[in-house]
């Protein structure tokens, strides 16, 4: 599984304070396409209180190249 | 002239007050006013995923498991255990809100406990980068489904709206289990 506090750290530094979430139930330790496919980018929030997601990255700033370099620097 | 006495016994007449020693095996069908147990039925499951809730608003997660009562008016017993970590960079605070949401008969997932969910654990500090670990367990008795059909427990995580930083449940081979128990009326 991948370390979730660097990819935190890795999209504050593209994107401070952007709201996602991520299910890895990956044997992975490094971030996969896949995976950085599977963020949750929130967009809004629903009746229930519950975040609405996208899975199409909606932030400019944020690529998975761009996020893949930046957890190499950490 | 001699009198004999048939051992002759029916279903209804024979006293069961005085049957001692041996007795033959007996169908539990055949008993009546037996009062059973309580514990009607048990579910569990077993997850050593992670996931990462850096959300102001809930976000699930893929701890979950799924009922299906024998009785409207049975209670359920629903247990979490899992692993929660938070980070942060800096600033003064990072508080997380873990909840269970429920759905029933795939209805859709609705805030179930607690109903007013506020910070389940978090710090406040005043400098310095940080990482707290904690084991929090949520159990709690679901007296309200009034359903027979299937009904899904999952945990929810978000960060609370005056905090920053990251709010995750589970790790690497960190295992979570959930554990869901119909109980009798």
């Amino acid at each position: 599984m991948i370390d979730l506090i660097k990819l935190h750290k890795a999209l504050e530094i593209l994107k401070p304070n952007v709201q996602w979430t991520l299910v890895d139930d990956t044997d992975s330790t490094s971030l996969t396409e896949d995976l950085y496919n599977n963020i949750g980018w929130v967009t809004g929030e629903d009746s229930n209180g519950i975040a609405i997601t996208t899975n199409t990255c909606p932030h400019s700033e944020i690529t998975f190249a761009k996020v893949v370099e930046e957890i190499l620097k950490l | 002239m001699a009198l004999i006495k048939t051992n002759a016994r029916s279903a209804t007449a024979l006293d069961a007050t005085i049957l001692t020693g041996n007795l033959p095996a007996i169908s539990g069908a055949s008993l009546t006013g037996i009062s059973g147990g309580k514990l009607l039925q048990t579910q569990t499951a077993l997850f050593t995923s992670q996931s990462a809730h850096n959300s102001e608003t809930y976000t699930a997660s893929n701890y979950t498991d799924q009922i299906t009562p024998s009785a409207t008016n049975s209670k359920i017993f629903v247990t979490f255990n899992l692993r929660s970590h938070i980070y942060q960079a800096s600033g003064s605070s990072v508080r997380s809100q873990l909840a269970i949401y429920r759905q029933i008969n795939g209805g859709g997932y609705s805030l179930f406990y607690p109903a007013n969910a506020s910070v389940s654990w978090g710090i406040g500090v005043s400098s310095g980068e940080r990482t707290f670990y904690n084991t929090p367990t949520i159990t709690f008795m679901d007296t309200t489904h009034n359903t027979t059909n299937a009904i899904d427990y999952t945990l929810y995580a978000r960060r609370n709206t005056s905090s920053t930083g990251s709010v995750n449940v589970g790790g690497s081979s960190i295992q979570a289990q959930v554990i869901l128990m119909e109980i009798g009326a």
